[in-house]
C-alpha cells in the first residue's frame, strides 16, 4: 500500500465499529436549574430594528425600542452563519452586584423561558443602557454549575457539611417557630445581618414590625469612616458627586473602580473629562483611576487629610474661598462660641474692637487656625511633590462651585481617624460653595427617592448591645465585625441568626475568631444563610436558603448615580415572561431555577409562620391591604407604593394606557426628577433653620447649618481640636508607626478589582477569567531590598499571623507600602460541594490548640466537569488567597469603622515548605490587638452628657423610640433590652 | 475501537473516519470520546486542545470553502449556497455547508446510505476543491493537534476520491477569479485586501504569517482584521524602508505553500485539484514582485 493508503487504513481501524454521531436541535424547555445548559425556540419572523440612542457624551449605542419589548426577535449570534430567529420576551430588571442598582435587560426565551443574556436598559436614568461588565455575567450566577437550588438543612455537626434537602414549608415552619420564641422572650434575639442590601425598606420595614433592634449590616467594614466625617459636617451621611458637570473631579482612592457607583460614575466622569474637568486622585497605588487623571497623588496612607487641609488653607489664606457661602450656611458663630480653650487648637488671633463675634474675626480665625497646614509640610507627611499638590490646588481654586468630591472605601476606613479623610475633603466643597450645586456635590438623599411603603410598623423599644454598645455612641453603625469578640467576652448570645447575601468569617477582618463564633451553638443558637451563592460561613449553617440574583427577585432601590432621582424595580424575570405568557405563578420560586427563592416573599411567609394567629402584633404589617387577614403578595405591596409613593408615577402610567404596576413591570425604572440641587435653600414654614432672616431647609445637624465646629463631639467627651474640627488624626500607620528600618511595611488589603464581586464573583466564570489572583504589589526597591521578583513566594506576617502569598513587583505602589485586592482567596472544604473547583482553593483547617489556627490549601483551582463545557477549560490554578484571616479588628474609636490598614511587622521571602495559600493565625493575638483599641474609646456610659447612649440626631438604620436611648441603670442589666 | 483494520478501505469502513473528523473539527475536541482525540495525540488535554482549536480555527484559518473560493472571503455566500444545494441539508448539523465539518458529516451520511458514488462525488467536487489549500496553510501554524486532524482528513479525502489520477469528474468548484491590484488607483490597502484573498493569491496568509514576517523585520503589525495588519505590515515597512525584505517575506510564503501542493500532487491529488491554487499563487508571486519592483525603483530614486 502507499503511504496515504496506509495512513488511511490505520485511521480507519482505530475507528472500527464507531457509530456515526447525529445532531438534534432540541427546542425543548430545558431546566434552568443548573442540570443543563439552556435551550432556545426558533421561529422564521425577520429581527426588528434597533434603537439608536444617542448618549450625552456623543457616542450612540443601539437597543431595542421599548415597543417591541414583548415580542424581540433576533438572529442567534452562535448559530452563525445560520441565519436563526430566537424570539425574547425582554424583561427590565435592577443589576445586584454592585449598590449603583444599573438597569439590565434580560432576553427571556418566549418558549423555554430561559435567560439568554442581559444586556443594559436604555430607559434606566442612573446607567442610561451601560453595565460594567460584572451586570451581563449575571447571567453566570444564575447558571452556574454549583447553584444551590433547594433549601438545605444541616443533618451532621456544624460544618461537616452534611446536609439534607427540605420544603420551604418545614424550613419555614421551623424558622418561623424559633423566631416566636425569641421575640416572646426578648426583642434583641433575632439579628439580620446583612452584606449586600440592593433594597431600599422592605426588609428594614420587616425586622420592625417584628419589633426587635435587629439590623445588622456590614457598614463598619465599609463606609463607617466616610459616613462619620459628612455626617458631622451635614447629618447626612453619602455624598452624591455631580460628576457630569464638574469642573475638578477629587477622588481619594480608585474610586472609579473601587467605588459602589462603578458604571454610572464613571460614564459620567468620562463625559466631564471630555468637557474639559480636571481628575485629581489620591491613592497610593497607580489604579487604572490614578492612570486616567490628571494629577496622580500618591499619598502615604493616612496623610490625605493633611494635604485637603494644606488646599484648604491656600483658599482660606488667599481669600479665593466662598465667603458667601461659609458665612452664609457654616455654624461659624458657633465656632467663635466654643473654640476658645479647645485642647490643642493653634493660638487665636486677638479681635479688633468692635470685631468681636463677627463673620470678620472668624475668618481672622479661620486663617490662624489653619496656618500650620502648609503644602510644605503636606509634601513631606503625604511623600508626594509638592509641585502636584500645588497645581491641584491651583486646579480647585479656578474651579469655582463645581468640585465633585467622592471618597468611600478607601483612605476613611483604611485609617485610625479615617473619617477625618471624608470631613476634611467636604470642607473642600464647602470652602467653594459646591454643596449641591450644579457640578458640585450633594447628599445622597437629594439624590435617592425612597418610597413609603403601605402601613409602617412603630420603632421598636430596644437596644441591642452586641450591635452599639457603650463604647462606640457615634459608630456608623452596628460595630458587626466585633461580633465575634463580643460573644467571646460573653457580652451576649443570639437566638437567630440571619446572613443575606452575606460571608462574614470571609469577608470581615479576624475571620478565625468568626469560624468560632459560627460554631458556638451555645452563643450562635440558629443560624440562617439567605445566599445566592455557597460561601466560607454559610458552611456552617443550620438552615442554606437559596436566593435569587438579580433577575430572580422582586426589590425596590434607588441609587444617587448623579444630581436626579429615580427608583429602579427589580424583577424576577422568568416569571414575568412567564406571566406575560399567561402562566400562573404563585410564588417567585416556582419559575426561578430549583426552588430558589426571593427574600421579599420568604420574609411575609416566615413572620406569617412567626405570629399565625396575630397575638404578637407582628402579622398585621405583612397583611394585604386588599384582601384583610390575607397575607400580602408582591403584586399588592408594590402597585400600592407605586400608586401612592411615588410622584408622577401614576401620570406617566396612566398616559401609556397602564396601571402603574404594569408601567414599572413594563420598564423596570421611573425618573423621579431630572434634576434636584440645592435643596437646602428651599423655604420653609417649620422647622429648617433661619438664615438671613428666611426659614430654609438646612442640614440635618443640631444647627440645622453645616457645622465646622462640632459642639456634638465636644459635648460626648471629645474636645481636642483634632476631633470638633477638620482636622488630621495620627494613622495607625503613619511612617513614624511603621519601622521600615526594622522591615516593616504597610499593607494595603482593601483595593477593589473593577469585574469583581466581594464574595460572589466565584460564581462568574466571565468574571474569573478576567481577575481571579491577588499577588502582592511591591515596588520595585522594596523587591530588591528583599531579594524577590515577580511570581516568587512572599510571607507577611501581620500583628496576629501570617499568610504566604506570591509577589507582584510593580512601579505601580509606594514603597514602603504592599497592597492586596481584597476579594480573592475563596475556599471550600469538600471537593464537590461549597464552591466551584474553579474559583475556589480546596482547603484544610487546623486547628492547633492554644488559639492558633491554620488553613491549608490542599489543591489549587482547576478545571471540573460539568453540564457547562466552560468549566473543564479553567486554564488558572491560582485562585488568590485568603489575607483577612490575618487581618488584626482597628475599630476606630469615634465611626467605629474597621481600620483595614495593616501593620505588616515582617515581610520575607517565603522558605521552602512554605506554601502559597497557607495562613496561621493566633486567636489569643486577635483578642489583645482588640482590647488595644476597645482602650482607645470613651464609652457613652462615662461621657455621654445626656444620659443616653448616642446623640439622638445621628443616623440609623433603625432607630429604636427614644426611650431606648436612655443609659440603663449603673450596674444593672440591661433592662430595655431584654424586655 | 482498536479492533480488526481493514487493509482496503470500504466505503462502510470511510463512514465513521468521516464522521470521527467531523465531531472533533465541529466540537473542537470536546464532546467527543477521549479515545477519539488521543488518536491524534496520546496525552490529548481538553483544555489543551481547546484552545488549540481556537487558534488553529476562530483565530487562525476559518475551516469553511467559502473563505477560500469566494472573493469577499464571506460564508452565507454563493458557495455556501451552492454546496447547500449539492448537500441538500441533509448534514444534520447546525453549521453552515461550506463548513468542513458539515462536509465531511454529509460524506459520512451518504455512505451510511450507500450512496458511494455520491460520495466520492461530492469528495472530490467540493472537498478536495478547497480542502488542499486549507491543510498546507494550517500546516505551518503552531496547533499539532489540528495540523494532524486536517491532515487525516485530507488523507481520507485523497484516498476516498482515487484523486490521484484524473478521471471522469465533472464540475468541481473553482476559486473565484479576483483581479489583480495593480491598477492606477490601486493602494497599499487594495493590495493588503488582495493578499488576504485565498482565491486570488491562492493560499491563507494568516495572522500569525504576518506576525512572523514583522517580528524578523522587526516591523509593527498592529491591530485590527488581518487585511488591515497586513496593510499596516506594508505600510511600515514602506516608512523604514523595508519594503523589499517585506515583500520578500510575503514570496517566501506563497512560494512554500506552491511546493507544498505540488508535493500533494505527488502523493495526493491530481495535478487538475491543486492547479488552480498553484496559478493563483504564482500570480501572487508576480503582484508581490511587482511590488518589490516598485520598491527598489523608490529605494533607488530616494538615493539620487
Ligand atoms: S456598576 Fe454595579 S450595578 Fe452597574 S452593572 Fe456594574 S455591578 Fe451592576
Amino acid at each position: 500500500m502507499t503511504d496515504l493508503a496506509s495512513s488511511v487504513a490505520n485511521f480507519l481501524g482505530s475507528l472500527f465499529g464507531r457509530k456515526p454521531e447525529h445532531n438534534t436541535d432540541s427546542e425543548e424547555p430545558t431546566n434552568a436549574g443548573g442540570q443543563a445548559l439552556p435551550g432556545f425556540s426558533t421561529a422564521p419572523v425577520d429581527p426588528k430594528d434597533l434603537t439608536t440612542v444617542e448618549h450625552p457624551d456623543g457616542r450612540m449605542s443601539t437597543y431595542p425600542p421599548s415597543s417591541a419589548w414583548n415580542d424581540w426577535v433576533e438572529w442567534d449570534s452562535k448559530a452563525w452563519p445560520q441565519r436563526k430567529a430566537r424570539h425574547y420576551s425582554l424583561v427590565p430588571t435592577i443589576c445586584f452586584n454592585c449598590e449603583s442598582a444599573c438597569g439590565l435587560l434580560a432576553y427571556v426565551d418566549k418558549k423555554t423561558f430561559e435567560i439568554r443574556k442581559f444586556e443594559g436598559n436604555p430607559v434606566h436614568p442612573g446607567s442610561r443602557g451601560r453595565n460594567c461588565a460584572k451586570g451581563p455575567a449575571t447571567h453566570n450566577q444564575i447558571y452556574d454549575p454549583e447553584r444551590i437550588l433547594y433549601p438545605l438543612k444541616r443533618v451532621g455537626k456544624r460544618g461537616e457539611g452534611k446536609w439534607e434537602r427540605v420544603s420551604w414549608d418545614d424550613a419555614l415552619e421551623d424558622i418561623g417557630t424559633r423566631m416566636r420564641e425569641s421575640r416572646n422572650k426578648r426583642r434583641d434575639g433575632i439579628m439580620y445581618h446583612v452584606g449586600r442590601p440592593g433594597e431600599d425598606h422592605y426588609t428594614n420595614r420587616c425586622i420592625t414590625a417584628w419589633g426587635v433592634d435587629g439590623h445588622n449590616s456590614h457598614t463598619n467594614i465599609c463606609s463607617a469612616g466616610a459616613r462619620a466625617g459628612y455626617a458631622f459636617w451635614t447629618g447626612m451621611d453619602r455624598p452624591s458627586p455631580d460628576h457630569a458637570n464638574a469642573r475638578v473631579i477629587l477622588l481619594i482612592s480608585s474610586h472609579l473602580e473601587t467605588g459602589h457607583y462603578f458604571n454610572p460614575h464613571a460614564q459620567r466622569i468620562i463625559e466631564a473629562k471630555l468637557d474639559g474637568a480636571k481628575i485629581i486622585t489620591m491613592d497610593p497605588r497607580l489604579s487604572n483611576t490614578a492612570s486616567r487623571s490628571d494629577v496622580w497623588l500618591p499619598t502615604w496612607p493616612g496623610s490625605e487629610s493633611t494635604l485637603l487641609l494644606s488646599i484648604c488653607s491656600y483658599l482660606i489664606r488667599r481669600r479665593t474661598y466662598n465667603r458667601e457661602f461659609v458665612k452664609r450656611w457654616v455654624n461659624w458663630d458657633e465656632f467663635l462660641k466654643m473654640a476658645p480653650g479647645t485642647p490643642g487648637m493653634p493660638e487665636l488671633p486677638e479681635p479688633e474692637p468692635g470685631e468681636e463675634g463677627t463673620f470678620d474675626y472668624f475668618e481672622k480665625c479661620l486663617e490662624a487656625v489653619y496656618a500650620p497646614f502648609t503644602f510644605e509640610r503636606a509634601a513631606q507627611e503625604a511623600q508626594v511633590p509638592i509641585e502636584r499638590i500645588e497645581e491641584s490646588a491651583r486646579y480647585i481654586e479656578a474651579a469655582g462651585d463645581k468640585i465633585a468630591a467622592h471618597t468611600w472605601r478607601a483612605a476613611s476606613i483604611g485609617n485610625l481617624g479615617g473619617w477625618q479623610v471624608s470631613r476634611t475633603l467636604f470642607f473642600l466643597n464647602v470652602l467653594t460653595g459646591s454643596v449641591g450645586t450644579k457640578g458640585g456635590t450633594s447628599m445622597n438623599s437629594w439624590n435617592k427617592f425612597v418610597p413609603k411603603p403601605f402601613k409602617q410598623p412603630p420603632a421598636f423599644n430596644a437596644w441591642n448591645m452586641l450591635h452599639l454598645p457603650h463604647e462606640w455612641p457615634f459608630a456608623f453603625f452596628e460595630m458587626s465585625f466585633l461580633l465575634p469578640h463580643f460573644l467571646e467576652e460573653d457580652r451576649g448570645e443570639i437566638d437567630v441568626y440571619f446572613t443575606r447575601v452575606y460571608n462574614p468569617m470571609w469577608i470581615n477582618p479576624d475571620g478565625f475568631m468568626w469560624l468560632g463564633a459560627l460554631q458556638d451553638e451555645q452563643k450562635m443558637k440558629f443560624h440562617v444563610a439567605l445566599t445566592p451563592t455557597w460561601n466560607e460561613s454559610a458552611w456552617f449553617a443550620d438552615y442554606v436558603l437559596p436566593m435569587g440574583h438579580s433577575g430572580e427577585r422582586h426589590d425596590v432601590m434607588s441609587q444617587e448615580t448623579h444630581a436626579g432621582q429615580w427608583i429602579g424595580f427589580r424583577q424576577p424575570v422568568r416569571r414575568v415572561a412567564m406571566e406575560r405568557a399567561g402562566k400562573k405563578v404563585n410564588f417567585t420560586y416556582e419559575a426561578n431555577p430549583g426552588e430558589v427563592w426571593e427574600e421579599a416573599e420568604f420574609w411575609v411567609e416566615v413572620s406569617g409562620r412567626m405570629d399565625p394567629d396575630g397575638s404578637l402584633g407582628v402579622r398585621q404589617w405583612f397583611e394585604s391591604p386588599e384582601r384583610p387577614g390575607e397575607l400580602v403578595s408582591q403584586d399588592e405591596y408594590w402597585k400600592w407604593i407605586f400608586d401612592h409613593s411615588v410622584p408622577g408615577l401614576p401620570k406617566a402610567a396612566e398616559n401609556e394606557g397602564l396601571d402603574t404596576l404594569q408601567y414599572m413591570r413594563k420598564y423596570g425604572c421611573f425618573e423621579v426628577k431630572a434634576t434636584n440641587y440645592t435643596p437646602y435653600e428651599k423655604e420653609v414654614d417649620s422647622g429648617g433653620v433661619e438664615i438671613e432672616g428666611v426659614r430654609r431647609e438646612g442640614f440635618k445637624t443640631p444647627s440645622g447649618k453645616l457645622e465646622l465646629f462640632s459642639p456634638t463631639l465636644r459635648d460626648w467627651g471629645w474636645p481636642e481640636v483634632e476631633y470638633v474640627l477638620p482636622w488630621t488624626i495620627e494613622s495607625h500607620v503613619s511612617p513614624g508607626r511603621i519601622a521600615r528600618d526594622k522591615g516593616e511595611m504597610l499593607l494595603l488589603p482593601n483595593f477593589r478589582l473593577p469585574t469583581l464581586i466581594h464574595t460572589r464573583s466565584a460564581n462568574a466564570k466571565w468574571l474569573y477569567e478576567i481577575s481571579h489572583a491577588n499577588p502582592v504589589w511591591m515596588h520595585t526597591s522594596d523587591a530588591t531590598r528583599l531579594g524577590v521578583e515577580t511570581g516568587d513566594l512572599l510571607r507577611v506576617e501581620t500583628e496576629i499571623g501570617y499568610f504566604i502569598d506570591k509577589v507582584w513587583v510593580t512601579e505601580g505602589i509606594k514603597p514602603g507600602v504592599i497592597a492586596m485586592s481584597h476579594h480573592l482567596g475563596r475556599w471550600r472544604l469538600k471537593d464537590n460541594m461549597g464552591g466551584s473547583p474553579g474559583m475556589t482553593a480546596l482547603a484544610e483547617l487546623e486547628d492547633r490548640g492554644e488559639g492558633e489556627q491554620a488553613l491549608h490549601i490542599v489543591k489549587q483551582g482547576s478545571a471540573w466537569e460539568t453540564f457547562d463545557p466552560d468549566t473543564s477549560r479553567i486554564w488558572w490554578k491560582d485562585v488568590g488567597v485568603h489575607q483577612n484571616l490575618t487581618h488584626g479588628v482597628h475599630p476606630d474609636p469615634i465611626s467605629g469603622a474597621h481600620c483595614w490598614l495593616q501593620r505588616a511587622v515582617s515581610v520575607r521571602k517565603a522558605k521552602p515548605g512554605e506554601k502559597h495559600g497557607d495562613v496561621v493565625v493566633d486567636t489569643k493575638k486577635s483578642m489583645k490587638v482588640y482590647r488595644e483599641w476597645v482602650a482607645m474609646t470613651r464609652p457613652a456610659d462615662k461621657h455621654s452628657p445626656d444620659g443616653t447612649r448616642r446623640p439622638y440626631w445621628l443616623k440609623r438604620p433603625l432607630k429604636p423610640v427614644r426611650e431606648a436611648y436612655n443609659l440603663p441603670e449603673p450596674d444593672g442589666p440591661d433592662e430595655k433590652a431584654a424586655q | 475501537m482498536g479492533a480488526a483494520r481493514p487493509t482496503a478501505p470500504t466505503d462502510a469502513a470511510r463512514a465513521p473516519g468521516y464522521d470521527a473528523l467531523a465531531s472533533l473539527l465541529e466540537h473542537g475536541a470536546r464532546g467527543v470520546e477521549p479515545d477519539l482525540a488521543r488518536l491524534f495525540d496520546p496525552s490529548a488535554d481538553p483544555g489543551e486542545l481547546r484552545s488549540q482549536y481556537v487558534a488553529a480555527f476562530d483565530l487562525g484559518i476559518p475551516p469553511y470553502a467559502s473563505a477560500f473560493l469566494e472573493a469577499d472571503r464571506c460564508v452565507g455566500s454563493a458557495v455556501t449556497a451552492a454546496i447547500g444545494d449539492r448537500m441538500g441539508n441533509g448534514a444534520g448539523t447546525e453549521l453552515a455547508a461550506c463548513h468542513i465539518s458539515a462536509q465531511l458529516r454529509h460524506v459520512a451520511g451518504l455512505l451510511v446510505s450507500e450512496q458511494s458514488e455520491a460520495a466520492a462525488l461530492f469528495v472530490h467536487d467540493v472537498i478536495l476543491a478547497w480542502l488542499p489549500a486549507f491543510s498546507v496553510a494550517l500546516q505551518e501554524q503552531a496547533v499539532p493537534f489540528w495540523r494532524a486532524v486536517v491532515r487525516q482528513a485530507l488523507d481520507l479525502a485523497s484516498d476516498h476520491a482515487g484523486a490521484t489520477a484524473p478521471g471522469q469528474w465533472s464540475a468541481p468548484l473553482q476559486p473565484a477569479e479576483v483581479a489583480k491590484p495593480l491598477g492606477e488607483t490601486s493602494g497599499l490597502a487594495d493590495i493588503a485586501q488582495w493578499l488576504a484573498t485565498p482565491a486570488a493569491v491562492g493560499t491563507f496568509i494568516s495572522d500569525r504569517d504576518v506576525v512572523a514576517i514583522g517580528r524578523v523585520l522587526e516591523l509593527p503589525r498592529g491591530f485590527g482584521s488581518r487585511p488591515q495588519r497586513i496593510e499596516t505590515l506594508l505600510r511600515s515597512a514602506v516608512d523604514y524602508g523595508a519594503l523589499s525584505a517585506a515583500t520578500d517575506g510575503i514570496a517566501a510564503v506563497l512560494k512554500r505553500r506552491r511546493g507544498a501542493l505540488l508535493e500533494l500532487s505527488k502523493t495526493h491529488v491530481h495535478m487538475g485539484i491543486v492547479a488552480p491554487w498553484v496559478q493563483r499563487l504564482d500570480t501572487g508571486l508576480e503582484v508581490i514582485g511587482t511590488l518589490a519592483e516598485a520598491a527598489r525603483r523608490k529605494d533607488e530614486s530616494s538615493e539620487d
